[in-house]
């Protein structure tokens, strides 16, 4: 028995001993994947590197660019005109300093009109037509090792050469402007941050392929903690610039990816947890709506009865017609009917009106029933003035006055005080004729802009006198609506 | 229940069955027809069009009709500036030089022949300009009306509606599209002042563009007015209305703030001492300038002052008396 266990102790021993040999040269802690890991873009827009076709002219404003079958050279992968849009900050040739106002949607998709004219010296076959697409990346993560001392670095796609010179590349992100002062550092997490660095693809400590951001913390980052660090700033002047489109080929509308890295360092700089994301930059889609500019006028009928112009309607008119029915010799018939226009062009409209002739017998020149001169004799189709007395024979006849709803602008009112009226009750005017040399359409209502339904009521009036021949009058008056130019 | 109650009963609900039988039957009556409408939409009520001779283009329009149904004829006239704020003056048909530009090519379709256009429908009319390749470069204006007929209503005094709804077309024929347009600043004044050119220092200035053309074609001036104060710094930018000024016309030209229009006013909250607002727009690359000066003084507030001051003394004057 005793034999047996000093065997076993003997045994554990030497077991024990070459357990301590693998601790002389320990194999290295594997890190895990960080968690949740994501970059988001606060623009996630291609930039535009194109090339001037031949035949672009000094002093023009309309450009054109290269398109793929023009043989641009390797670096002009924006063969169409597809991803610029109205106010986008362009530069051509040497000169940054012209702007997008309009592109032109034709058969080639190639063409771009500027705000201002090419200058000189910007017109040559392949000079650069550029626009930069910038944005600040947010980039997520959630951390799974805890260590004391590290860093979290992150590493974004940048292209084979020329990585920071301000010109979007198409293998990735150009590092343009970005400073370490436009990195943000992620917070809390159980650490202290220090302050961030930033360091373009190729320079110390930074391999090519990549640019380099890093945020080191003092204290311990505790595990499981979802944390945010922000490349670039708030202006796109502080952000790193999006790519170009891949190549000549890419699809339009579908997206080229680039890759970045997120690692969790430990104080040696050895990266111990990785994650490798992808981020996509596509063209924006480019809605075009057209909304068309209309103009609409309707003319409607009023039942009688209602108070219009101050005065109570007495017959029920149409939208084609006033039938004033059996006038009176000594009192007023009144009737309206309803004008309304909506348009959406700027410019606005005007409606204008005018009567083929007085109202003739069975529509003939003779007899007629004049229009009203008004009580003091004074009104005419352009000059308008009272007309209360139906009993005044001098001012028997026909006219018309207007009540405003909502028109911008109106001629006149049945209630105006000044000119002729006076306010007492009916402030009314003649109409124009056809018929009288000299008289022109006059417009009765009108707005210098849009307009939503602006109503207007034109109202007729109309007495006749004791000695007025008996039988059916009628005259057509025209009413015109136009958009004003 | 004796026979005269009896009867007066069965009266009673004989009246009040008659009651109610012509209250129903009132109901059932037609009322009288409430008035039709004549409700008539085109898109695109203004058309701009340069056209080399010989060339010939089509533009499609949408009549909507929202109304009843009517029955429209569809023509092309002349048109001129009627004033300096955008109105037209239809003139009575086409000029003898333009008589056989347009046509419709819609099948069934002609310019000065009526067709019917149902409540609600929609119709498109083509319409066809042809040029001809001896046609003088100049501009030339039009407007495509759709005038309805009045309905006829006999055995009564009557006026009968035609209803016209006009949309403008501004032609203009050049070889190289490039025609000359040039513009003349006739007016650029302040429109309100208190007094000369001087305003008050609480008031909102208003200017008055007015713009000719001179040229050979339309154009809208692209530009602003700058206002800079007594130090010459920029107070303010009042940005121009890009609007038509046609041939031989002059156009008061207006101003837009965002995608609104305004007048071109001046809205500080107090000026005081000298002003320069200057002009500056472009027409076809060229630019045009025009400045004018104009002053501040707290005047209204001085003559409040000086009553209040005048009526003080006066007030202890007769307190000394």
């Amino acid at each position: 028995m005793k034999r047996l266990l000093a065997k076993l102790a003997l045994l554990l021993f030497f077991l024990s001993l070459f357990q301590s040999f693998s601790l002389i040269h320990p194999k290295k802690l594997t890190g895990a994947n960080l968690t949740n890991v994501r970059d988001i873009l606060s623009n996630s827009r291609l930039s535009f590197v194109g090339a001037l076709d031949s035949g672009n002219t000094v002093g023009s404003s309309h450009i054109r660019i290269k398109l793929s079958g023009d043989s641009p050279p390797s670096w002009a992968t924006s063969v169409k005109n597809f991803n610029l849009f109205p106010g986008d900050s362009l530069m051509v040739g040497n000169n940054v300093n012209y702007e997008v106002n309009d592109i032109v949607d034709d058969a080639n998709d190639d063409l771009i009109q500027l705000t201002s004219a090419l200058q000189s010296g910007d017109a040559d076959a392949d000079d650069p037509v550029i626009a930069t697409a910038s944005a600040r990346h947010t980039v997520e993560f959630t951390s799974v090792s805890a260590f004391a001392n590290g860093a979290v670095r992150v590493k974004i796609a940048a292209a084979v050469s020329a990585t920071d010179d301000g010109i979007p590349d198409t293998g990735g992100f150009d590092f343009g402007p970005i400073t370490a002062s436009d990195i943000t550092c992620p917070a809390g997490g159980g650490a202290t941050w220090e302050s961030p660095t930033a360091t373009a693809s190729g320079g110390t400590g930074c391999a090519s392929g990549y640019h380099c951001f890093e945020c080191r913390y003092n204290g311990t980052l505790n595990s499981g903690q979802s944390l945010t660090m922000y490349i670039g700033g708030t202006a796109e002047a502080d952000q790193l610039i999006n790519p170009a489109p891949s190549s000549t080929s890419k699809t339009i509308g579908s997206a080229d990816t680039h890759a970045f890295i997120v690692q969790h360092l430990n104080s040696s700089y050895e990266p111990i947890d990785t994650t490798t994301g992808k981020v996509a930059v596509v063209e924006p889609v480019r809605v075009t709506a057209i909304v068309e500019s209309t103009l609409e006028f309707t003319i409607a009928g009023e039942s009688s009865g209602n108070s219009r112009c101050g005065q109570t309607t007495d017959v029920t008119t149409t939208a084609a017609t006033v039938p004033l029915g059996t006038l009176s010799i000594s009192s007023f018939t009144d009737a309206s009917q309803k004008l309304t226009v909506s348009t959406n062009a700027d410019s606005g409209y005007s409606v204008t009106v005018i009567e083929d002739d007085q109202l003739g017998k069975g529509g003939a020149t003779s007899p007629y029933i004049p229009d009203s001169p008004g009580d003091a004799a004074n009104m005419t189709h352009i000059a308008k003035a009272d007309w209360d007395d139906p009993a005044d024979s001098d001012a028997k006849g026909f006219s018309y006055s207007l009540q405003n709803v909502d028109a911008l602008s109106i001629a006149f009112q049945y209630s105006d005080t000044d000119g002729n009226c006076s306010g007492t009750t009916y402030c009314g005017k003649q109409f124009p004729a056809t018929a009288d040399v000299g008289d022109t359409t006059q417009e009765i209502f009108s707005s210098t802009t849009v307009a939503n339904a602006e109503d207007v009521y034109i109202c007729y009036k109309a007495v006749i006198s004791a000695t007025q021949e008996a039988g059916d009058y009628e005259n057509a008056i025209t009413f015109v609506a136009t958009a004003k130019f | 229940m004796n026979l005269r109650t009896e009867k007066l009963k069965n009266l009673r609900t004989f009246f009040l069955f008659c009651f109610l039988a012509l209250l129903f039957f009132g109901f059932l009556v037609a009322q009288a027809a409430l008035a039709q409408t004549f409700s008539l939409g085109i898109y695109p009520p203004l058309l701009e069009v340069m056209i080399q001779p010989g060339k010939s283009i089509t533009q499609v329009y949408k009549i909507k009709n929202s109304g009843d149904d009517i029955v429209l004829v569809p023509n092309i006239v002349s048109f001129e500036p009627k004033d300096e704020f955008g109105n037209i003056y239809l003139m009575k048909g086409l000029n003898p030089v333009s008589k056989n530009w347009f046509s419709l090519t819609n099948a069934y379709r002609s310019l000065d022949q009526a067709f019917s256009l149902p409540s609600g429908r929609i119709e498109e009319l083509v319409l066809k300009i042809k040029i001809p390749q001896q046609a003088v470069e100049a501009d030339h204006y039009f407007s495509l009306i759709l005038t309805t007929s009045p309905t006829p209503l006999m055995g009564a005094t009557k006026t009968g509606m035609k209803g016209v709804i006009a949309s403008n077309i501004l032609l203009t024929i050049s070889k190289d599209g490039k025609p000359r347009k040039l513009a003349e600043v006739v007016e650029f004044s302040p429109e309100n002042p208190f007094f000369a050119n001087i305003f008050d220092s609480f008031d909102k200035p208003r200017f008055i563009v007015r713009v000719k053309n001179i040229g050979q074609s339309f154009f809208k001036p692209q530009g602003s007015i700058s206002i800079y104060n007594t130090l010459g710094q920029l107070s303010a930018t009042l940005e121009l209305l890009p609007e038509n000024v046609l041939v031989n016309s002059t156009r008061q030209i207006r101003c837009r703030a965002g995608d609104k229009v305004t007048p071109c006013q001046f809205e500080p909250k107090f000026l005081i001492g000298r002003y320069k607002a200057e002009l500056n727009f472009k027409v076809n690359g060229e630019n045009y300038q025009a400045e004018t000066i104009f002053w501040a003084l707290p005047i209204k507030a001085t003559l409040a002052l000086l009553t209040i001051v005048v009526l003080l003394l006066m007030m202890k004057k007769r307190i000394e008396k």
